[in-house]
């Protein structure tokens, strides 16, 4: 057995592993997928809508606060306007006379305005919500149950995208949807290292007790959620409770924010390195530590991939080339069962292949989802891969250079929200 | 904190469940690998019995031959054999004993083969062009698969050109004998009828050495 090969086995068990481990935990915890009744007396909520340049989109991510189904009285609403140069300001003034508190304070970041909201919120929770996303009506009321114990500190929604319109969109559903998987999974195994920025619901003890966002990070979400496991309180997940944002729409935009969302991932493990430690339950034994070797893992696989892909089609070309590129009766391929690759790594990888489709299925189950997926979830398998090694190894470079990332801006004229 | 706790049954569980995954696909793949090799051997046992049989097909129509004997079907499962064996070869690597055991036997019938072919073009008249290929797939022949594949392209284009390819390293008194008789010193190497080319040979000069000795290119035309 060549090294290739030997490595190539070793990832090929070590994805299997987590893929039956995640499954057999959804498995195992089938009984509590039911979100916990809700109390009588709901807790008044506040919800921060950080906001820079968002004119194309905020009025509807302010629309699908309203009509949140949750008492008018015990909801607030905080639009904190980070120096916008366009109209956001404006049309977010528009809705202070149906109830809207809007901040303004000059350019700082997401985190610096979500502080200044932190200090206006008068909710016992609190929510942030991207000035990018809406949420579902019922969102809050299927979440607000998990509060019911005292030990949570955050509950994550299902976060999803608006229906694609090219192939990174695509891609990018997929991804959310294997997400909204995970942070199930996560929930059970007390390990959700990543609350995300679209509609996660804290206490606002919390902030209190432990200070505000951090604003020395380019992904305040990954380090509050990793603080909140740092302190040994737990994070939940309402997965029925869906909000949607808009995938981004260039090669270009997609890099840049996952660029900043890994470097930021990155940044934030190294602070609370600690967290690698058996004492911190599933997550400090296997989860974290998982989804670092995953990052090697993907890379082994994709750099080994790409290495035999350019050798071999190198010697075709050379071939190629020296029968002046007539080819025309070579074309004519027998059918054979014989040449069908029955290999071992090939019939794992059909394993993997399936538990990967079976995890999309019940992504889409568990989060009532019914947007059509079989060509986003081809091309997903074709392009992720590379793509994610692609993200990690320029969030390493920016990570090592000590590089500033930017936020993904995108054609705002572009947007659109829809329910699915 | 109930949900934080390590379940070590469940880590062990899950262990047993992948190992015994990994075996399951491991031994299924290897189960295939072994069907595919007794595949190619079966293919070998056939050929051996076709060649007999038309050895025998001369002597038994030893007045006229050459209105009974076709070579060409034969050819045809000495190929399927040949691209078989190299499939699995690049698949189990070439120090595969199995796969080497049967390119020993492959080259027997190649041999056995090109004998026929020379005794049809001389008793019968016919005009095949027999071309030999050495070939090494260690590292010490950079040109041989460009090589090999210029010669698929001349054996397509030109249906009188019957191509018999050695793996050089294989050890045998009958393929020694012929290294020897046509003065092989290494890969690549191309006989053409009589003549020795210890070289790579590119298209245009093997197309010119088989026209030469009558070979004709068939159009696309005739195919269609």
């Amino acid at each position: 057995m060549e090294i290739g090969e030997i490595i190539l086995y070793s990832v090929s068990y070590f994805g299997l592993y987590c893929a039956i481990f995640f499954m057999l935990t959804l498995i195992e915890n089938r009984k509590k997928i039911k979100n916990p009744k809700r109390p009588k007396k709901l807790p008044p909520v506040t919800v921060m809508v950080p906001a820079c340049n968002e004119e194309a989109c905020i009025a509807k991510t302010i629309d699908s606060l309203l009509e949140l189904n949750y008492p008018k009285k015990l909801l607030q609403i905080i639009v904190i306007d980070d120096g916008s140069k366009d109209n956001t300001l404006k049309i977010a003034k528009s809705y202070e006379k149906k109830g809207v508190t809007v901040l303004t304070k000059p350019n700082g970041g997401k985190g610096t305005a979500l502080n200044l909201g932190l200090e206006h919120a008068k909710g016992k929770l609190v929510a942030c919500l991207d000035a990018d996303s809406v949420v579902e009506p019922n969102a809050l009321l299927k979440m607000i149950g998990y509060f019911g114990r005292k030990k949570v500190m955050a509950v994550t929604p299902s976060l999803k995208c608006t229906r694609p319109k090219n192939i990174w969109q695509r891609v990018q559903v997929i991804e959310f949807l294997l997400g909204v998987y995970l942070r199930k999974v996560f929930s059970y195994l007390g390990s959700i290292h990543v609350t995300p920025g679209p509609f996660t619901v804290f206490r606002k003890e919390f902030f209190d007790k432990y200070g505000g966002y951090d604003t020395s990070t380019c992904t305040e979400d990954i380090e509050i959620s990793l603080r909140i496991q740092s302190h040994q309180y737990e994070i939940e997940n309402a997965v029925d409770a869906n909000v949607y944002a808009v995938a981004m729409p260039t090669f270009r935009t997609l890099k840049k924010q996952r660029v900043r969302w890994y470097k930021g991932f990155l940044e934030n493990v190294a602070k609370y390195k600690h967290l690698f430690s058996p004492k911190y339950g599933n997550l400090g034994l296997f989860v974290m530590p998982s989804a670092f070797l995953s990052i090697l893992t993907a890379t082994t696989i994709v750099t080994y991939s790409t290495y035999l892909m350019i050798k071999t089609n190198y010697q075709r070309a050379i071939n190629l080339y020296n029968v002046n590129f007539d080819v025309w009766k070579l074309l004519k391929i027998r059918w054979d069962w014989f040449y069908i690759n029955q290999s071992p790594l090939m019939l794992i990888g059909m394993i993997s292949l399936v538990i990967g489709i079976l995890m999309i299925y019940l992504a889409k189950r568990l989060s009532k989802e019914k947007m059509p997926l079989t060509y986003s979830y081809i091309l997903f398998s074709m392009l992720y891969l590379p793509l994610y090694v692609f993200w990690w190894l320029m969030a390493i470079k920016a990570r090592i250079y000590d590089k500033d990332v930017e936020w993904a801006g995108r054609k705002r004229n572009d947007v659109e929200y829809k329910y699915m | 904190m109930s949900r934080q706790k390590i379940d070590m049954n469940k880590y062990l569980a899950v262990f047993g469940l992948t190992t015994l995954i990994f075996i399951a696909g491991i031994a299924l793949g290897n189960y295939f690998s072994s069907q595919k090799l007794r595949h190619i051997d079966y293919l070998g046992q056939d050929l051996k019995v076709d060649t007999l049989a038309m050895e025998l097909q001369y002597d038994i129509v030893s007045e006229n031959p050459c209105e009974h004997i076709n070579n060409t079907p034969i050819a045809e499962e000495l190929y399927d054999m040949a691209s078989k064996l190299d499939y699995m070869e690049n698949r189990m690597g070439e120090k595969n004993r199995d796969v080497l055991e049967l390119k020993k036997q492959y080259s027997l019938l190649e041999i056995r083969h090109w004998l026929l072919m020379k005794k049809t073009n001389k008793e019968c008249g016919k005009n095949n062009t027999l071309i030999l290929y050495f070939y090494s797939n260690e590292d010490d022949c950079p040109t041989c698969q460009t090589q090999g594949f210029i010669l698929t392209w001349i054996r397509k284009n030109y249906p009188s050109v019957y191509v018999y390819a050695f793996d050089y390293n294989i050890k045998n008194s009958a393929l020694d004998t012929i290294k020897d008789l046509y003065r092989i010193k290494g890969t690549p190497a191309i006989v053409i009828d009589k003549k020795t080319f210890n070289r790579f040979v590119d298209k245009k000069e093997l197309e010119q050495a088989v026209r030469e000795k009558g070979a004709k290119k068939v159009t696309t035309e005739l195919i269609a």
